[in-house]
C-alpha cells in the first residue's frame, strides 16, 4: 500500500506556485495539462531517468550526441539532431521515432525496445503539449529564478533605533512604549481610552500570568492594596507588586508553557494517523513550565532545544535538561501510511524546519523545499544547506533511525532526587529515556530534491546557514557536527532581527490579545506589516539589551504599560476610525482560549488540582486504520487538572475533552501561534448542556453561603467578576430566581426544590455569560 | 508526508473585516472597497447566497463507501472479465505503477477474477447493473454512471482525503465547507453541512483547515441507534422549554447589559447571536433527527427494523430528513469495502448492507419532489483491481481472494441535482483496470458538483496565506456531459 506519485504533489506545488506569480498561466492549467502532468510524473519522467539521464543528462560524463534529457529546456532544444520533443507533435518529435525502433540508425534504449504501451503513454503525453515542470538543474542552483530581494523584506533589516516622536498628552505615558503608542493615535486624531476598571485589570493580570481568574482573597487583597479607595485610581508600587507576585506563582509557568507548546507542535502522540503514545514527550511539557517559571533566558531557551545535547553540562542535571529541550525537534507529526522510509526522513526534516521557520524565523522556509521561495527570500539552495544540519541529526526524520516512525530514545543520566520531576525517574522505571536529538555518527550534506522529488537528486549543497539574514561574522558549520550549535549561534546572534522581532512580538500579542504584527507566524511579504514597526524595534532591542532575555522582567514592562491599562470598552470614534484597533485606542477584549476558559469554570467551582501533572494522561489505546480514540476514556483525576496537563491527540480527541477543540484549541500539526477566536452554535451548545459545565455549576453552587439572596450574589459575583453586584443586577437575579422557581412550580418540575433550583441555574447562566468568558 | 510544503500555516481571519478581504466568489475587490455595504454576509456568514449562475441542485448527499468498493462487481461490467476469469492479464493491462511495485505489492496480485454477482440490463435505460444491489438496480433510470473516474493515491487515508479536500496530503477545506462559504444555508436553525456518520480523519475530511470555523461540519453521533444523542450537548432534558427560554433570557439580559457597559462591541453581540442559534437549534434538531415519527411504510422502505440494513437505513433517513429541512451538505458513510479477502462473501454482504437503504432513500427522495434538486453520490475513495490480491494472511492460500486498490479507473453514480439520468459516462479498459475514455478525476468530479449547484469551481476562492485557494487546487472540468 505504497502511496504514488510523489512526483505528482510536486507539479501542484509548480502550479501552485505559477498561481501566486501568472494567474493566466494557472488558468490555462486546463485538462489536457493535469492529464499531460500526470503521464509525465507516471510515464515519462520515469523513463527517463531510468532509461536515458545514464547518458543524456547533465550529471552523465558525456552528453551522447549532445543531447541532455533533464531539463525542459535541453530536451527541447535537443542534441545534435533537431529537437528531442516537439510539443503537440509526437511525430516530428525524435524521441518518439528513437522510441520506435523503426528507423535502425536511430534507437533508444540502445539495449532494446520498451513496451508499446509505455511508448503509447510517451506519444499521448507529446500530442498533449508535453507539459514538463522541470525547470532544469540551472535552476535548481540558485541562479535562474530569482527569489524577492532580501533587501525589501522590512522583517530581516536591521533593527532600528527610532526615538518616539512628540506627543501632545505628556501626562499620559509611563513607559516609554505608552510615547510609541500615543504619538501614533494623536497622528491619527485618536486618544486613548480612560484606565480600566479595577476589577477589569486584575482578571485581566491573572489571565495573562496564570490564566486563572483572582480568588475572593484575592479580589478582597488588590481591592486593599493596589485601588486608591475614593478615586479607584491604581497605585503603582502596589500594582508592580501584585504582578510579581503572580510571576512567582508556578501557574505562571503552566499559562507561558502552553503558548510555547503551541508553536513546538506538541502532543503526547506521534502521528495523525494511527498513532502510538509518545510516553515521554510530557517531559518536554514540562520542561517549558520549568523555563518559564524559572525564567530561563530567551536563548539560552531556545539553544537547549536546537541543540541541548551539544551543550556542556555543569551538572547532571543540567545535562538531563538539556537533553530534554532537544524533545522540541522530535515530537512533530510523522504519518504512518507512507512506507517509504527515505521519503519519511526527509518528510521530518522538513517538519523540524517548517517549525523552526515559523516559530522563531516567522518564514515558512518549507516553500524553499521544491522551489526558490516565492514569496520569501529563501532559496532552494539554503533549504537543502540547512537540510544537511538536520540529516545528520539524529531526530524526527535523521539517518538514524530505519524510518521517521521509530525515533531514537536517549538515557538522560541519573539526577538528585532534589530535581524537577521531569528530569528523574518514576517508581517503576530506573532509567528514563527521552526522544532527545543526538548528533550522527555520519555527517553529511544534503543534495537539492529537484522539484521537492525524493529519488530526483540535484547538487549536494554544503551544510550551512541561511542568507535571510547575513551576520559580518557567520559562523562556520565545523566538518565533524551537524552544525546546529551553528545554527543556534545564528538564530541568537543581536544581529538576526527576524528572532528578535518574531519573538518580542508573540509575547507582546499574547499579552495585549494582538500583535503588533497579527500574523505572528509570518514575517514574510505576506505576513501583515508591523502597526508600530518603531516601537517593535524598541522592544525587540529592549528584550535583549535591558531584559536580557527575561520574560518575566519584559513582560512586566508590559503590564506596567499605560496602554495597557486601557479600558476595553468600544466606543464610536474609535469603531469609526481604526475598527480593529490597530493603534491601541482600547484595550483588546478577548473571549477566553480554550485551556484557561476549562480550567477557570474548575477553579471558580473549586473542582480544579492544582498539582501538576507528573508524566501524561494517556490511557492505553488501539491504533490503525480505523481505530479512532474519540471514545476513549481519560481518567477523571486527570480531567481536574489544569488543561495543559489533558492528553494532547492530533487527531480524534476523545469526547471527554471535545470542549478544547470547541473553543478553537489547535490541532497540533503545525505551528500556531495565533489561535482563532470562532463563534459557532457548538461553543454556546457545549456551555449551556455539557455535563462538565454542569457538574461545575453544580460545585459552583454548593460553595455559595447559606445566607440571603443578595449576600450570596454578592459572594458569586466576586468569584466570577471579581467585583460585587449593582443594585439593578441583585434585582435582575432575584426576579430571575422568583419567575424561574415559579415556573418550576407550575410545569411541576422539582417543586420540592424549586428554589435550588433555579440557584443552580442563576449560577449556570452567570458562569457561561460573556463576562466571565470575556477578559476586558 | 509533507510534499506539499506550499499550503503550510494556517492563521485563521482574526476579524470579520479579514475575513471579507480574504473572501471571494468572483466579486473578490469588489468586497474590499463595498465593506460595509458587504458587512451584513458578514455578520451571518452562514445566510443562505445566490450561486453564481442557476444551480440545478440545492443540497448533497453524499453517500461514502469506504475502503473503496469494487467496480467490477456493481457497477462497470465487464464482458471480457468474466470470459477470462481466472488467466493470467496481459501485461500491457496493468497499470506500470503496479508493475513497478510502486503501488501494493506486485506479487500479492494473480489471474483475472470475474464479478462476484451477475449483471444484468436494467430499466429502460438497459444499464448493467449487478445482482449485489438490486434494489439500487431498480432505480437505473435515475442512474448517472460515471465509469471513468480516477485519483491519485493508491492508499486510502490520502485518497479518502482526496475525495473530500482535493488534495491527498496537505490538509485543506472540505467540500462541505467550501459549498456552505458559497452558499450558506437555508435553514438558520441547523448547521449547514451535517456529517451523519463520518469517514476517518473526519476532523481533516469534514473540516474547515482555513476557511471559517463557522463552516464547520456538525457530527452526528450514533445516528445508526435508536434514541440517540445525535448532536454533542444538543439537549437539556433536565428542564422543560419553557423554563430553559426563561434561563436563556435571563443571560441574554446579562449578556446585553454586559455589552452595553462594553460599548456594544460587535465580538459579544456575536457571542449573544450563537447563543440564541444553539437555542433554535435544540427546536429544530431534535425534530428533524427524530426518525420515529416517520410511518412504518418509509422505514420499512429504508430497511430500517432489518437486521442487515437498520444501521444505515437510519442514517439515510435522517439524511433525508435532513435535507427536507434545508442542509446543505450531508454526509453519511459506510465503512467495509476493503475487500482484500473473501470478496466472493465479504462484497454482497457490504452491499446488503448499503442496498436497501441507499434505494430507499432514492425513491423516498423522488415521492417528496426533491430529487430533482438533492444530488445523491455513491461513491468509494477509489475501486478495486480486477486481478484477485491474496494479502497478509499467514494461511493465505486458504484465504479465499480479494481485490486490490484501484485509483486507475474506478466507477461511482450520481443521481438527481440536475445529472443526466439512466446514462454512463467515460469506459475502463476490457478489464475495468484503466480508465481509458471519458476519464474523470476527482477534481472534475469536485467541479461538477459545484457547477451543478451554481458555483463556478474557478472563482469560488479563498485567499489564504498570501494566495487565493479553490477546492480544485489549479485543476478540474466541468464533466458537461453528464449534466441534464
Amino acid at each position: 500500500m505504497k502511496t504514488l506519485p510523489h512526483f505528482t504533489l510536486a507539479a501542484l506545488v509548480l502550479l501552485s506556485s505559477l498561481a501566486i506569480c501568472h494567474p493566466s498561466l494557472a488558468e490555462a492549467a486546463g485538462a489536457n495539462d493535469v492529464r499531460g502532468l500526470g503521464l509525465f510524473h507516471d510515464y515519462v519522467e520515469p523513463m527517463l531517468r531510468q532509461q536515458c539521464f545514464k547518458c543524456h543528462s547533465h550529471e552523465a560524463q558525456k552528453a551522447k550526441g549532445g543531447l541532455v534529457l533533464d531539463s525542459r529546456n535541453a530536451m527541447l532544444k535537443g542534441g545534435d539532431l533537431s529537437p528531442a520533443v516537439k510539443p503537440g507533435d509526437a511525430e516530428r518529435s525524435l524521441l518518439i521515432e528513437a522510441l520506435g525502433y523503426h528507423n535502425q540508425d536511430l534507437q533508444m534504449p540502445p539495449d532494446g525496445k520498451l513496451d508499446d504501451t509505455l511508448i503509447a503513454h510517451v506519444r499521448e503525453w507529446i500530442e498533449l503539449g508535453a507539459p514538463d515542470p522541470r525547470l532544469g538543474p540551472d535552476v535548481a542552483k540558485g541562479g535562474a529564478v530569482a527569489g524577492p530581494e532580501r533587501t525589501k523584506l522590512w522583517s530581516v533589516q536591521p533593527l532600528q533605533n527610532t526615538p518616539p516622536s512628540a506627543v501632545i498628552k505628556t501626562d499620559w505615558p509611563r513607559a516609554e512604549l505608552d510615547r510609541y503608542i500615543l504619538a501614533a493615535l494623536e497622528s491619527k486624531g485618536l486618544s486613548p481610552s480612560p484606565d480600566a476598571a479595577p476589577h477589569h485589570l486584575q482578571r485581566r493580570v491573572h489571565y495573562v500570568l496564570t490564566g486563572l481568574p483572582p480568588t475572593p482573597d484575592e479580589v478582597e487583597q488588590f481591592r486593599r492594596h493596589c485601588v486608591e479607595p475614593a478615586s479607584n485610581a491604581i497605585r503603582p508600587a502596589a500594582f508592580e507588586k501584585y504582578i510579581a507576585t503572580r510571576l512567582a506563582s508556578p501557574h505562571f509557568g503552566e499559562r507561558w508553557a502552553r503558548h510555547w507548546l503551541d508553536l513546538a507542535r506538541y502532543a503526547d502522540v506521534d502521528g495523525q494517523d494511527m498513532p502510538k503514545a509518545m510516553p515521554e514527550a510530557w517531559r518536554y511539557r514540562d520542561y517549558t513550565v520549568h523555563a518559564f517559571n524559572t525564567d530561563k533566558p530567551f536563548d539560552r531557551f531556545v539553544r537547549e532545544q536546537i541543540a541541548g545535547d551539544l551543550l556542556k553540562p555543569v551538572s547532571p542535571e543540567d545535562g538531563a535538561e538539556n537533553l530534554v529541550a532537544t524533545t522540541y525537534l522530535s515530537i512533530g507529526h510523522v504519518i504512518r501510511a507512507d512506507r517509504d522510509a527515505e521519503r519519511q526522513k526527509l518528510d521530518g526534516m522538513d517538519e523540524q524546519m517548517e517549525v523552526l521557520g515559523s516559530s522563531l524565523l516567522g518564514i515558512r522556509i518549507g516553500c524553499a523545499r521544491c522551489h526558490d521561495h516565492k514569496l520569501d527570500p529563501f532559496p532552494t539552495r539554503d533549504y537543502y544547506a540547512l537540510a544537511g544540519i538536520f540529516r545528520s541529526t539524529a531526530s524526527l526524520g535523521g539517518e538514524a533511525t530505519k524510518s521517521a516512525l521509530a525515533l531514537p530514545l536517549v538515557a538522560l543520566p541519573p539526577v538528585a532526587d532534589s530535581a524537577p520531576a521531569f528530569l528523574r525517574a518514576g517508581e517503576k522505571t530506573k532509567k528514563v529515556k527521552v526522544h532527545a536529538a543526538q548528533e550522527m555518527t555520519r555527517i553529511r550534506d544534503e543534495p537539492i530534491h529537484l522539484r521537492g522529488e525524493v529519488y530526483v537528486k540535484g547538487e549536494v549543497v554544503p551544510r550551512g546557514l541561511p542568507t535571510l539574514v547575513a551576520l559580518r561574522e557567520t559562523p562556520r558549520l565545523p566538518a565533524n557536527a551537524s552544525g546546529r550549535a551553528e545554527l543556534a549561534d545564528w538564530l541568537l546572534s543581536a544581529e538576526n532581527p527576524l528572532v528578535q522581532r518574531v519573538i518580542v512580538n508573540r509575547v507582546w500579542h499574547h499579552v495585549f490579545g494582538q500583535g503588533l504584527v497579527r500574523t505572528t507566524d509570518n514575517f514574510g511579504f505576506t505576513g501583515d506589516p508591523p502597526s508600530h514597526p518603531e516601537l517593535l524595534d524598541y522592544l525587540a532591542r529592549r528584550f535583549h539589551e535591558h531584559h536580557h532575555g527575561s520574560f518575566k522582567s519584559f513582560i512586566t514592562e508590559l503590564l506596567l504599560s499605560h496602554a495597557w491599562q486601557q479600558s476595553a470598552a468600544a466606543h464610536t470614534s474609535g469603531m469609526e476610525r481604526d475598527p480593529e484597533n490597530r493603534l491601541l485606542w482600547r484595550m483588546h477584549p478577548r473571549r477566553v482560549e480554550a485551556e484557561p476558559l476549562v480550567d477557570a469554570i474548575q477553579f471558580v467551582s473549586g473542582r480544579l488540582d492544582l498539582e501538576p501533572l507528573i508524566g501524561h494522561g494517556v490511557p492505553p489505546f488501539k491504533t490503525g486504520n480505523q481505530a479512532s480514540t474519540a471514545e476513549l476514556a481519560i481518567e477523571e483525576s486527570v480531567l481536574r487538572k489544569r488543561a495543559l496537563y489533558w492528553p494532547m491527540f492530533r487527531k480524534d480527541v476523545p469526547l471527554v475533552m471535545d470542549i478544547l477543540g470547541i473553543f478553537d484549541q489547535p490541532p497540533a500539526t503545525s505551528v500556531r501561534g495565533h489561535r482563532a477566536t470562532t463563534r459557532v452554535p457548538n461553543q454556546s451548545l457545549a456551555l449551556l448542556h455539557s455535563p462538565f459545565v454542569h457538574q461545575s455549576t453544580s460545585a459552583l453552587t454548593q460553595l455559595l453561603p447559606q445566607a440571603d439572596d443578595a449576600t450570596r450574589l454578592n459572594a458569586l459575583y466576586q468569584r466570577l467578576f471579581a467585583r460585587t453586584p449593582s443594585t439593578v443586577e441583585i434585582e435582575r437575579a432575584i426576579r430571575f430566581l422568583d419567575t424561574f422557581s415559579k415556573e418550576l412550580i407550575e410545569t411541576r418540575t422539582r417543586p420540592n426544590n424549586a428554589r435550588n433550583v433555579a440557584w443552580n441555574r442563576l449560577c449556570h447562566s452567570l458562569l457561561v455569560s460573556n463576562e466571565f468568558i470575556v477578559i476586558e | 508526508m509533507n510534499t506539499f510544503p506550499c499550503q503550510r500555516i494556517a492563521a485563521p481571519p482574526a476579524t470579520r473585516r479579514e475575513f471579507l478581504r480574504r473572501s471571494s466568489f468572483g466579486f473578490g475587490s469588489l468586497a474590499l472597497t463595498t465593506l460595509l455595504a458587504e458587512s451584513a454576509r458578514a455578520a451571518n456568514p452562514l445566510a443562505a447566497k445566490d450561486p453564481m449562475f442557476e444551480a440545478r441542485a440545492k443540497r448533497v448527499i453524499l453517500l461514502f463507501m469506504e475502503g473503496g468498493p469494487s467496480q467490477m462487481d456493481t457497477i462497470d461490467y465487464k464482458p471480457e472479465l468474466i470470459r477470462r476469469s481466472g488467466q493470467p492479464i496481459p501485461e500491457s493491462v496493468t497499470p506500470k505503477m503496479i508493475r513497478e511495485g510502486k503501488g501494493e505489492d506486485p506479487k500479492q496480485f494473480g489471474s483475472l477474477l470475474g464479478p462476484v454477482a451477475d449483471f444484468k440490463q436494467r430499466g429502460q435505460s438497459g444499464l448493467w447493473i449487478s445482482d449485489a444491489i438490486p434494489h439500487i438496480a431498480q432505480h437505473a433510470d435515475d442512474l448517472c454512471i460515471l465509469n471513468g473516474m480516477t485519483c491519485d493515491s493508491t492508499e486510502h487515508g490520502t485518497a479518502v482525503q482526496q475525495f473530500h479536500t482535493g488534495m491527498t496530503v496537505q490538509p485543506r477545506p472540505s467540500m462541505g465547507a467550501w459549498l456552505l462559504y458559497g452558499l450558506g444555508t437555508e435553514n438558520q436553525n441547523l448547521p449547514g453541512f451535517v456529517v451523519v456518520s463520518a469517514p476517518a480523519g473526519s476532523s481533516v475530511n469534514c473540516g474547515t483547515d482555513f476557511l471559517p470555523g463557522i463552516y464547520q461540519s456538525t457530527m452526528l453521533r450514533d445516528a445508526d441507534k435508536q434514541d440517540s444523542e445525535m448532536i454533542r450537548h444538543l439537549l437539556d432534558k433536565r428542564l422543560p422549554r419553557k423554563v430553559r427560554r426563561t434561563q436563556l433570557d435571563f443571560l441574554a439580559e446579562v449578556n446585553r447589559a454586559h455589552a452595553h457597559a462594553a460599548g456594544n462591541d460587535p465580538g459579544l453581540e456575536s457571542l449573544i447571536e450563537s447563543n440564541e442559534l444553539a437555542f433554535r437549534m435544540q427546536t429544530e434538531a431534535p425534530e428533524v433527527l427524530d426518525i420515529s415519527h416517520e410511518s412504518e411504510t418509509t422505514r420499512k422502505l429504508y430497511g430500517i427494523g432489518e437486521e442487515d440494513t437498520d444501521a444505515f437505513g437510519r442514517q439515510c433517513l435522517v439524511a433525508r430528513r435532513l435535507a427536507e429541512a434545508g442542509v446543505r451538505f450531508i454526509q453519511v458513510t459506510s465503512k467495509a469495502w476493503d475487500h482484500h479477502g473473501n470478496i466472493a462473501k465479504l462484497l454482497p454482504k457490504s452491499c446488503r448492507s448499503v442496498d436497501k437503504p441507499v434505494a430507499g432513500l432514492l425513491a423516498d427522495l423522488k415521492s417528496r419532489g426533491l430529487l430533482d434538486d438533492t444530488l445523491v453520490i455513491w461513491s468509494g475513495e477509489f475501486g478495486r483491481t480486477p486481478v484477485y490480491q491474496r494479502v497478509g494472511m499467514a494461511d493465505a492460500q486458504k484465504m479465499p481472494p480479494g481485490r486490490g486498490h484501484n485509483p486507475f479507473g474506478f466507477s461511482l453514480w450520481l443521481a438527481g441535482g440536475g445529472t443526466r439520468p439512466g446514462i454512463v459516462h467515460g469506459r475502463t479498459d476490457d478489464f475495468g483496470y484503466s480508465a481509458v475514455e471519458g476519464r474523470v478525476h476527482v477534481h472534475d468530479l469536485h467541479a461538477t458538483i459545484l457547477h451543478l449547484l451554481g458555483l463556478d469551481h474557478e472563482k469560488l476562492t479563498y485567499t489564504h496565506a498570501g494566495r487565493p485557494y479553490r477546492l480544485t487546487d489549479v485543476y478540474g472540468n466541468v464533466v458537461k456531459e453528464i449534466l441534464a
